[in-house]
């Protein structure tokens, strides 16, 4: 679930920037939904939006029916609510995956990860090894 | 070394935009430091 994704990923923020890094998480629901997305998950990071897809659609991130709906997105999602985490109305584009990029300061990419079903995040474990 | 088949230039060139519907140029968030994009499925 998306939310308890950035809530986790909120508790790293420190993690990142004692690395000389800063995380940025990408939406794609309007920039309305940033604010509302922003107060449910307690993120205070950099938190932006791409309603086109085009950086979605650039990194080749899955996308589908087929790529959203598996095993793994239904046990995931069981998951998070037995974390406390509720799925709220969706704000973006239903049928598309996310994923992850590092980017380092002369361009150079150091991790790239791309989500095969709904609930399969990148391991924040491999996004703190990527900046060190 | 893995090699990730991406232009940098290409995908820093793309825009995204903030909770003031401001662009925001991507190149611009790794000018100072390692850039961590973490893209979400959506934001439910």
């Amino acid at each position: 679930m998306c939310r308890q994704q950035v809530a986790e990923l909120a508790g790293y923020l420190d993690d990142f920037l004692q690395r000389g890094s800063q995380l940025v998480i990408v939406g794609n629901g309007g920039s309305y939904d940033l604010i509302k997305f922003r107060r449910v998950t307690g993120y205070p990071g950099i938190l932006l939006t791409d309603p086109s897809l085009k950086t979605y659609k650039y990194l080749k991130f899955n996308s589908g029916f087929a790529d959203v709906i598996g095993i793994k997105s239904f046990t995931q999602g069981f998951s998070a609510l037995k974390a406390g985490f509720m799925p709220g109305s969706l704000q973006g584009h239903a049928l598309q995956l996310g994923g992850a990029v590092v980017v380092a300061p002369k361009g150079k990419i150091t991790y790239l990860y791309k989500s095969s079903a709904a609930g399969d995040h990148p391991p924040v474990e491999a996004l703190l090894a990527a900046v060190r | 070394m893995v090699q990730y088949q991406i232009s940098v230039e290409e995908f820093g060139s793309l825009s995204v935009y903030n909770d003031s519907e401001e662009a925001v140029k991507l190149s611009s968030l790794w000018q100072k430091g390692t850039a961590v994009f973490v893209f979400v499925r959506h934001f439910g």
